[in-house]
């Protein structure tokens, strides 16, 4: 009795502590950043989910805030480029929930995450925004797919390098103590 | 001292980042470098600008002058009265000679040359050099299709 009372208890902590994050992720996303660009939360949420709640919970997360931001990103309408945001940020996710981070106090996990944080937001905006970027150019310019993937690769560059090095210093920092105060909340 | 295989994985990762940013980064900067470069030989270009109002009336300022360096908003200001707003990617053009309505068209540009025709640049037109004797044209269009019909 006492045992499912508990489980229930820690169940309701996950939904609760999901929800806020759906909810967190998504505002974050979509609302007008000061800043201009070089700067998001998205990736570093998304991964974070998916190393205390799993694989399936961080790509559910990262597609789903991709999808609103379709809809309602600052910029307009994602159009083409929405397939190719979900599910970068849905890899992300599910990268988060492969890694395995069993002692979050351990000062490599820092440099680990920092490390993942700049990989995978290469990949990202590197292979998959990109692509997206180079579907619609070759659509709608002379250029065949693979010329205008390489146009958008060196013109992108100085803005791929600023996520990256943004997103190396957020997830270096803030993934192991958000990370620990998530299973804290969790009590694991 | 052996290193054990988690951490060399995630030093060959951090590596292999820099390693791939550095070459783009680059690649990047001496193209920019190139592209300006043969932008800015002469101190004085002369530079075609179209402008299309959307309501039939077109007009060329053929053979404008202007000093090397000068962007595509540099250029069409000299030529008339423009109204914008800057953003952190550049200049968004709201009028050019006080035409901004109706409100589902907007002032797009173009740059033209003999081997793609008209292109729709990526760049916003204060981020863009233009060089001597190019020919350019800004295009107030309907934007519930896209793309738009390039000028004919």
């Amino acid at each position: 009795m006492i045992t499912r009372k508990n489980s229930n208890t820690s169940n309701t902590k996950r939904v609760a502590l999901f929800s806020t994050l759906v909810a967190v992720t998504t505002g974050l996303q979509v609302a007008p950043k000061p800043w201009g660009f070089g700067l998001e939360f998205t990736s570093f949420l998304t991964f974070s989910t998916g190393v205390v709640f799993g694989s399936l919970f961080g790509a559910s997360l990262g597609a789903f805030v991709m999808f609103v931001n379709g809809f309602l990103s600052p910029w307009g309408l994602a159009g083409l480029n929405m397939p190719f945001q979900m599910l970068g940020m849905s890899i992300i996710g599910a990268v988060g929930g492969f890694y395995k981070m069993e002692n979050n106090g351990k000062a490599r996990f820092y440099g680990e995450s920092a490390v993942l944080g700049a990989f995978l937001t290469f990949i990202y905006y590197t292979f998959l925004l990109n692509l997206g970027y180079a579907l619609q150019r070759s659509l709608f310019s002379p250029l065949s797919l693979l010329e205008a993937f390489v146009v958008v690769q060196v013109e992108g560059a100085a803005f791929t390098a600023l996520y990256v090095i943004s997103n190396a210093v957020l997830f270096g920092a803030g993934v192991v103590p958000l990370v620990s105060a998530m299973k804290k909340i969790l009590g694991r | 001292m052996s290193m054990n295989k988690r951490t060399f994985i995630f030093v060959a990762l951090a590596l292999l980042i820099w390693a791939l940013m550095a070459s783009l980064i680059g690649t990047y900067y001496y193209l920019t470098y190139i592209d300006l470069f043969q932008k800015t030989r002469k101190s004085n270009i002369e530079v075609n600008l179209g402008i299309n109002y959307g309501n039939g009336t077109v007009h060329w300022f053929n053979d404008t002058k202007a000093r090397s360096g000068d962007t595509m908003l540099d250029v069409t200001k000299q030529v008339a009265e423009v109204n914008y707003t800057s953003y952190p990617t550049g200049a968004f053009i709201t009028a050019i000679d006080n035409v901004d309505q109706p409100a589902t068209k907007a002032w797009i540009w173009f740059t033209w040359t003999t081997q793609f025709g008209w292109s729709l640049p990526s760049v916003a037109s204060d981020r863009y050099v233009l060089g001597d004797n190019e020919t350019t044209y800004w295009y107030f269009v309907d934007m519930s299709t896209w793309p738009p019909s390039p000028p004919s």
